[in-house]
């Protein structure tokens, strides 16, 4: 019986979100759209409604800014550990570092890879 | 506490190093095969970190970390290549991209 | 270093011996920023003259400071007389470069301010590559020079067959990266230590995972210059690659993915001297022979050119193969001296792939000294010393090749040698005779030349030449940054 606890929280959860999405349905408001039965794009306007083709080009480049920045920023954690003994030494060379990033994402930035609304194709 | 011998972690990344190659080898999707490359870049990892833990050092896995920060960028770099490609002649097949000959 | 080791103060490097680096890497740094900034036509004149700018700086800097030596960044970085001949090249070459790339990209509608500060990133790991014994920097440098590779090599506009070149060269050099770090681990799991130095002096029990390691970093470097078996990426990409970086490739990046070979030279202990041999010379011997007898039957030029370098990657293994003083001093000028070559002969091409219909091929080359006569000559020159014919350096370097190779006796591999480039004689006479003493088929005339082009030329011919009527001008200091390297 040491659960019960668990499981009344479990159901006032399940509860309180099933509240929220009736309460939703009675007063929101009601737009019927042709978009609204379509699978949810991460705020992108909807390009492809049976989401089978390939992706947009544009997602495999934020991917790759993505890809980049995030395993550079790997080299922060060893630094963070041992940064009390490097000194100001340490805090220069790490400041040198994150420039070089910055002027990596500037690079992207001003050719126009941030740019992600792309433009919204047929279908 | 029972320690793994250093010889376990060699056998794993000889594996997924093989695993890579023949995936190199095997596979025509550009995509693919720049994802076997990967997985023949972090069989390495493996093996450095494996070799770390059995000796007590840290060289290897500063090793490792330039090896994952590395293969990012190698990784950016393909894949923008693949998307070149793919603008150019909308193919994804390594079998298709066989314009030199000789 | 042990884990929970306590930490001691960091102290500041050294930075006298990384100065010329330091400079092309500011340098390039500036361009990159100039780049975001400038508008496109201020980029096109201006880009150019501070890239030259800086690596002029930097040859003076190599050349007023090359009595350093020592170590820096913690025994990561190490200056000493080979990494100031190689540097030497390595400048002089990327500065020809790039006299040559500008009218080439314009002539193919296709700028890119990428293409300078690229080149700036590559030229600096070439630097640090040639002067670092660290299997960290190595692996490091060896990416930043394959990275700016692969990227300046499918920076073309319009062209199909750079991004194809780019793309196997990636996959394939990926995978060099991949096993030579591999050798890495078996290195490090031997010695317990990730300088070159400390291994191979270190004497374990087990030495399988040494030979193992060495065996497996010889092969991954085997890929980056593109020895046989592991040649496929190597014509493609030359010949996908816009010809100015084409001669980047063959000269800066082939001499620098040599170095951390030569470096391992004089370093091998006795009782490797064996499997060393083996290994080296058979890869050698294969590379020399498919190297000259694919090049044969060649009909783009930049093909024939790309076996040739083939197996002008198989004679320096060759050399390689013999561990002593002699055959050091018969790599490194060997190296010097073909980036002279490779990059001169790319060159010309570069000058005639500006002429409108010239389609690259071996016909579009016959009577060409009616057409454009200096260039012709200048040819003609590049391919005597690719061939090995007496007054230009390519015989000297064969020749000391040859005599490193008779010195440890291995009489089999220089028999190959002699065979292989009697097999190469076939190509380069039929291009001089395609030159000389055929009439020409097409009209070609080559308008808009830039002088400094004429100039850049003319001094790397002149170089194929006077460095071999006059070989102590760089042979001294090959000599004493040879015998340095084997007195440890």
């Amino acid at each position: 019986m040491e659960y019960i606890g668990f499981l009344m929280f479990f159901a006032v959860m399940i509860g309180i979100a099933l509240v929220m999405i009736s309460l939703n349905w009675l007063f929101g408001p009601k737009t019927p759209q042709e978009y609204e039965d379509y699978p949810y794009e991460c705020g992108v306007p909807l390009y492809d409604k049976c989401a089978q083709t390939t992706f947009h080009q544009g997602y495999y480049l934020l991917g790759l800014l993505l890809l980049l920045f995030d395993i550079e920023a790997a080299f922060l954690f060893p630094w963070t550990v041992v940064y009390r003994w490097l000194g100001i030494f340490g805090f220069i060379e790490m400041f040198l570092f994150i420039l070089i990033l910055t002027y990596g994402l500037l690079y992207a930035w001003k050719k126009g890879a941030l740019n992600w609304q792309f433009e919204r194709e047929e279908f | 506490m029972k320690t793994i011998p250093v010889e376990a972690y060699f056998a794993v990344s000889t594996a997924l190093f093989v695993l890579g190659l023949l995936g190199m080898i095997v596979r025509r999707n550009l995509v693919t095969v720049l994802m076997s490359l990967e997985l023949a870049l972090n069989a390495v990892n493996v093996a450095f970190v494996g070799a770390d833990y059995h000796m007590g050092l840290v060289e290897g896995q500063i090793f490792a970390l330039f090896i994952i920060a590395l293969a990012a960028a190698e990784a950016a770099v393909g894949l923008g290549i693949i998307i070149a490609i793919f603008r150019y002649r909308l193919v994804d097949s390594t079998d298709e991209i066989t314009d030199m000959r000789g | 270093m042990q884990v929970n080791q306590p930490i001691e103060a960091v102290e500041f490097p050294r930075l006298d011996v990384f100065i010329p680096e330091l400079i092309v890497l500011i340098t390039a740094f500036v361009i990159f920023t100039l780049d975001l900034i400038l508008s496109s036509p201020m980029k096109r004149r201006i880009l150019p003259i501070i890239t030259a700018t800086g690596y002029s700086l930097s040859l003076a800097t190599v050349i007023l400071l090359n009595k350093l030596k020592g170590d820096t960044f913690y025994k990561s970085f190490t200056a000493d007389h080979l990494g100031t001949v190689v540097k030497t090249f390595e400048i002089l070459i990327a500065l020809t470069v790039i006299v040559f790339a500008q009218k080439y990209y314009s002539s193919r509608n296709s700028f890119y301010g990428e293409f300078y500060y690229i080149l700036s990133f590559t030229l600096a790991g070439a630097m640090i590559l040639s002067s670092s014994y660290n299997l960290i920097v190595i692996y490091v440098a060896l990416e930043l020079v394959s990275i700016g590779f692969y990227i300046l090599t499918a920076l073309l506009r319009n062209s199909f067959i750079s991004k194809e070149g780019a793309f196997k060269y990636l996959i394939l050099g990926g995978l060099s990266v991949a096993l030579a770090s591999y050798g890495a681990v078996f290195m490090y799991i031997y010695a317990g230590s990730l300088d070159l130095r400390e291994i191979l002096s270190y004497k374990g029990e087990d030495q399988h995972y040494l030979i193992l390691g060495l065996v497996l970093f010889l092969i991954g470097f085997a890929i980056k210059i593109g020895a046989v078996p592991f040649h496929f990426w190597l014509p493609d990409a030359y010949q996908g690659a816009p010809t100015p970086v084409t001669a980047l490739m063959a000269s800066v990046g082939k001499l620098a993915f040599f170095i951390p070979i030569v470096r391992i030279m004089p370093l091998l202990r006795e009782e490797f001297s064996d499997v060393w041999i083996i290994t080296v010379g058979i890869i050698a011997a294969i590379t020399m022979i498919y190297g000259n007898m694919v090049a044969l039957v060649q009909k783009d030029i930049k093909r024939l050119l790309a076996y040739s370098s083939i197996a002008h990657s198989g004679y320096i293994l060759a050399g390689i193969a013999v561990t002593e003083v002699i055959g050091l001093k018969a790599v490194v000028y060997f190296l010097v001296v073909y980036t002279i070559m490779a990059a001169g002969s790319f060159f010309v091409i570069a000058l005639l792939e500006r002429m409108g219909n010239w389609k690259n091929l071996l016909q579009d080359l016959s009577g060409m000294r009616f057409n454009l006569p200096f260039l012709a000559l200048s040819f003609m020159i590049y391919m005597f010393a690719l061939l090995g014919v007496p007054p230009t350096v390519g015989f000297v370097g064969k020749t000391l090749v040859f005599m490193a190779l008779s010195f440890d006796k291995l009489w089999w591999l220089a028999i190959v040698m002699i065979i292989s480039t009697g097999i190469s004689t076939g190509y380069y006479v039929r291009i001089v005779v395609l030159m000389y003493m055929k009439d020409k088929e097409k009209e070609f005339s080559l308008k808009g030349t830039n002088p400094l082009e004429i100039i850049s030329l003319t001094f790397l011919t002149l170089l194929t030449v006077g460095l071999a009527v006059m070989p102590e001008l760089i042979l001294n200091l090959i000599n004493s940054a040879s015998e340095s390297l084997f007195l440890r």
